[in-house]
């Protein structure tokens, strides 16, 4: 290994606002909502608004399958904006981090909790537009906002989660996700349909 | 106050077992609530004979897949949580401070304030930490040796950490709602899903005799 490469480190505060937060969190929660939750919920609906034609009028059917998927959409969008209200509770403590990176370890702190893993322990890693994401938990990443780097610094840093982070961690990461996630689509399947019965029902009674 | 410290060592059935002590709450009113909707849609069957198809033939399936579904979420929750930790987790140093929680191990050291810890709760063998509405950390109570040290780490959580499924009082500390409270809010939840089932089956009986 080369002296070079025995020195890399990247130790400096960052300040970050809540808007670096926010974006990584919904650029991390799209995709999944996309690929494991949309796909479910989108045939569930589309099914209950097929078996509403066998009923009501065809226009009647579309507007009450229409109005099922934004119910369903809506509770979709407040539980995820769960992680957003948690990060607002912690926000303070957040807002300022002490970053220390290097060939034998992932250090960062914040005002009330401190984390120091060595690399073998970081499960994986994500580079967005906007900020390098480090995943030292399967649920749970930290945020280094590019706009706050040198370009310098991210190199290093992102040559350091090249070398060190074990390989496997997009499909460690696409495990746990379909583990808490598979759930959550059964639950907002399972609401499309008492909401389709409900409003099938509604429909029929008011003779659409 | 001296630190209380222990070495940890986590099996899969620990954080089975912290899991569905989380859940448990809500999985008790989920699975009455799917009972009352499995008898809402027999009844609903029963006064709509012979029916014709609808959304609501899509009930009954879906009602029997998640009452089968609904007692195993946890556990299937806690394998993968478990499967996705790496190992170097499952055995560590724990201390406990009344302003801190430490963890260290070869690989790893952390530290949180009790404030970033949303509550805690207790099984038979386990102590379990909560965070962002998941199981953070699970600590069998062995660990801490005798029934003394036990009690020292019940009461010392018990003061910095709400129990979890609790508020916290204005003082921002715990905020124990009594058994009585809690037997009450779980009935009421399942008088209203009861109503909000019959109601359905009372909208379909209308609409059959019109």
């Amino acid at each position: 290994m080369s002296a070079y490469r025995t020195e890399a480190r990247v130790a400096r505060a960052l300040e970050l606002s809540r808007q670096d937060y926010v974006a990584a969190i919904r650029g991390q929660l799209r995709p999944l909502l996309w690929r494991v939750v949309a796909p479910w919920v989108a045939a569930v609906v589309a099914l209950c608004t097929g078996l509403m034609m066998a009923r009501l009028t065809l226009g009647v059917a579309l507007g009450a399958g229409g109005l099922v998927a934004a119910l369903v959409a809506i509770v979709a969008v407040w539980a995820l904006s769960g992680a957003t209200r948690h990060l607002d509770r912690r926000l303070d403590d957040a807002r300022e981090v002490h970053l220390d990176v290097s060939e034998e370890a992932f250090a960062i702190r914040d005002r009330s909790a401190s984390l120091r893993v060595a690399w073998p322990l970081v499960i994986a890693w994500r580079e967005t537009q906007d900020a390098l994401l480090v995943y030292a938990d399967a649920s749970r990443f930290h945020v280094l906002p590019k706009r706050l780097l040198s370009r310098e610094e991210i190199t290093v840093l992102r040559r350091l989660l090249e070398e060190r982070v074990p390989p496997g961690g997009e499909a460690r990461l696409a495990a746990a996700a379909r583990g808490a996630w598979g759930p959550f689509a059964l639950y907002l399947a399972t609401l499309a349909v008492l909401w389709a019965a409900l409003v099938e029902a509604l429909a029929a009674l008011l003779g659409a | 106050m001296e630190p209380v410290e222990a070495d940890v060592e986590v099996t899969e059935d620990d954080y089975v077992e912290a899991f569905e002590a989380s859940g448990q709450k809500g999985g008790r009113v989920l699975r009455r609530a799917l009972v009352v909707l499995a008898v809402a849609a027999a009844a609903l069957v029963a006064l709509s004979w012979p029916f014709p198809p609808g959304a609501w033939v899509l009930v009954v399936p879906v009602a029997l897949l998640a009452a089968w579904l609904a007692p195993r979420q946890s556990g299937w929750l806690a394998r993968r949580a478990f499967a996705a930790r790496p190992a170097a987790w499952n055995a560590v140093r724990v201390a406990l401070t009344e302003d801190e929680v430490r963890l260290s191990a070869e690989l790893l050291e952390t530290r949180r304030a009790w404030s970033r810890v949303d509550g805690w709760l207790e099984t038979p063998r386990l102590f379990a930490l909560v965070g962002a509405s998941t199981i953070t950390d699970v600590w069998p109570k062995a660990a801490f040796g005798d029934d003394e040290a036990r009690e020292r780490v019940r009461a010392l959580l018990a003061r910095c950490v709400p129990a979890h499924g609790t508020g916290r009082d204005a003082a921002g500390r715990p905020e124990a709602r009594d058994a009585r409270t809690r037997r009450l809010a779980r009935k009421g939840r399942v008088v209203l899903l009861a109503i909000l089932a019959l109601t359905l089956v009372a909208l379909y009986a209308v609409w059959r005799s019109a």
